[in-house]
């Protein structure tokens, strides 16, 4: 059975009396359309600075990724972007011959193949206290690295798998606020060795002296192996926008 | 073999242009950078043991300027080397001044003021 109570308000035994809107309006959590149905207003979006997206690797053995800003935050683009937070953990690939290697995305699917970016890093390493320093540069090919001493141990290694853990901050932006495209790392790995404890290493890829720069990464980044048909199969990434205006 | 590729958080098979496009991208390597050299500051005595070995100046030229020189500009470089008491960088007045007053007096040619700066220390 159905039917209906005609009223226009609602008053508990000596309480507050409650008067339905008798208008259309919009101006809170209820509302009434021009037909009179009352509605729940739409919920309130609220606003972040920071977006983010989850890489899980494990079996995945894929020989590259590609993240686009839009998979942090749809329609998000190079203006509202600050800067990029990457954070990686335990990234190793199936062949030893391992590097983790960025290149910028134009457009989806298309990399930034061009443009110089000259890298310093500082290692120690596992096999003895030993360090090791150097700079080099990208021969004007738009990439950059983790690691750069030298290649990381495989998945399954006899010593422990490469692990690859960095904490990176990642500019963008070519050129223009807050500076050219720069990658900064924090981070660790097991070298391809007979090496019990891990190598650490910080590095910067940054602008190579006058020389042109990649392109702004516009439409987002993509992180792949080196080594002929090796494939990343464990491990996990965490890439961050972080934007100038929250959205 | 197949190949894939992880796009918007899903694994996609990769195409036959796009596994050529990776494996050119993976086979990119570094190339070291030249770095300029970092020259280390000389005390006096190696300095003038450099400019005795690389002039090079013979034993009784280094006497010369050292000790028994009566010439002016010789005198001189004696006293600003006795005054010096820090290390001698390789751009200081002290070394241009010095090797062009030994040029001057004919103890160095040209050829032996390169071969110094040429093989002046470096870090």
């Amino acid at each position: 059975m159905t039917g209906k109570i005609i009223t226009d308000s609602l008053q508990r035994p000596n309480g507050d009396t409650f008067t339905f809107p008798m208008v259309v309006g919009t101006g809170g959590p209820l509302s009434v359309d021009a037909t009179g149905q009352m509605l729940f207003a739409p919920p309130v979006v609220q606003t972040k600075r920071r977006h983010s997206t989850l890489i899980d690797l494990h079996n995945a053995d894929v020989a590259y990724v590609d993240v686009l800003w839009d998979d942090l935050l749809t329609g998000l683009d190079l203006s509202n972007l600050a800067f990029v937070e990457m954070k990686a953990v335990g990234i190793s690939a199936s062949l030893a011959v391992g590097r983790v290697k960025f290149k910028g995305l134009s457009a989806p699917g298309v990399t930034i193949d061009t443009g110089y970016m000259g890298g310093t890093h500082s290692t120690k390493y596992g096999s003895s206290s030993s360090r090791a320093d150097g700079i080099v540069h990208n021969s004007n090919q738009g990439w950059f690295q983790f690691v750069n001493y030298t290649d990381m141990a495989q998945t399954g290694h006899a010593y422990g798998n490469g692990n690859a853990k960095f904490d990176a901050i990642l500019c963008p932006h070519a050129g223009d606020a807050p500076g050219h495209v720069s990658c900064h790392f924090n981070g660790s790995y097991h070298q391809n060795g007979n090496y019990l404890a891990p190598n650490t290493e910080t590095s910067a890829w940054a602008s190579y002296g006058n020389n042109a720069g990649p392109a702004s990464f516009a439409a987002g980044i993509r992180m792949y192996t080196t080594g002929s048909a090796s494939v990343f199969n464990r491990g996990t990434l965490e890439v961050t926008a972080v934007l100038k205006v929250e959205a | 073999m197949a190949l894939y590729k992880m796009v918007r958080g899903e694994r996609v098979e990769m195409t036959a242009e796009e596994i050529q496009k990776h494996e050119a991208d993976q086979a990119q390597g570094t190339e070291p950078v030249e770095l300029d050299p970092v020259y280390r500051d000389l005390s006096d005595v190696e300095f003038m043991g450099l400019v005795r070995k690389a002039g090079p100046l013979t034993p009784a030229q280094f006497v010369e300027i050292m000790q028994t020189s009566t010439v002016d500009a010789v005198v001189m470089l004696r006293i600003m080397l006795s005054m010096n008491k820090a290390g001698i960088a390789r751009d200081a007045e002290l070394v241009g001044e010095g090797l062009q007053i030994l040029t001057t007096v004919e103890y160095l040619n040209e050829e032996g003021v390169d071969r110094i700066m040429g093989a002046w220390p470096v870090e």
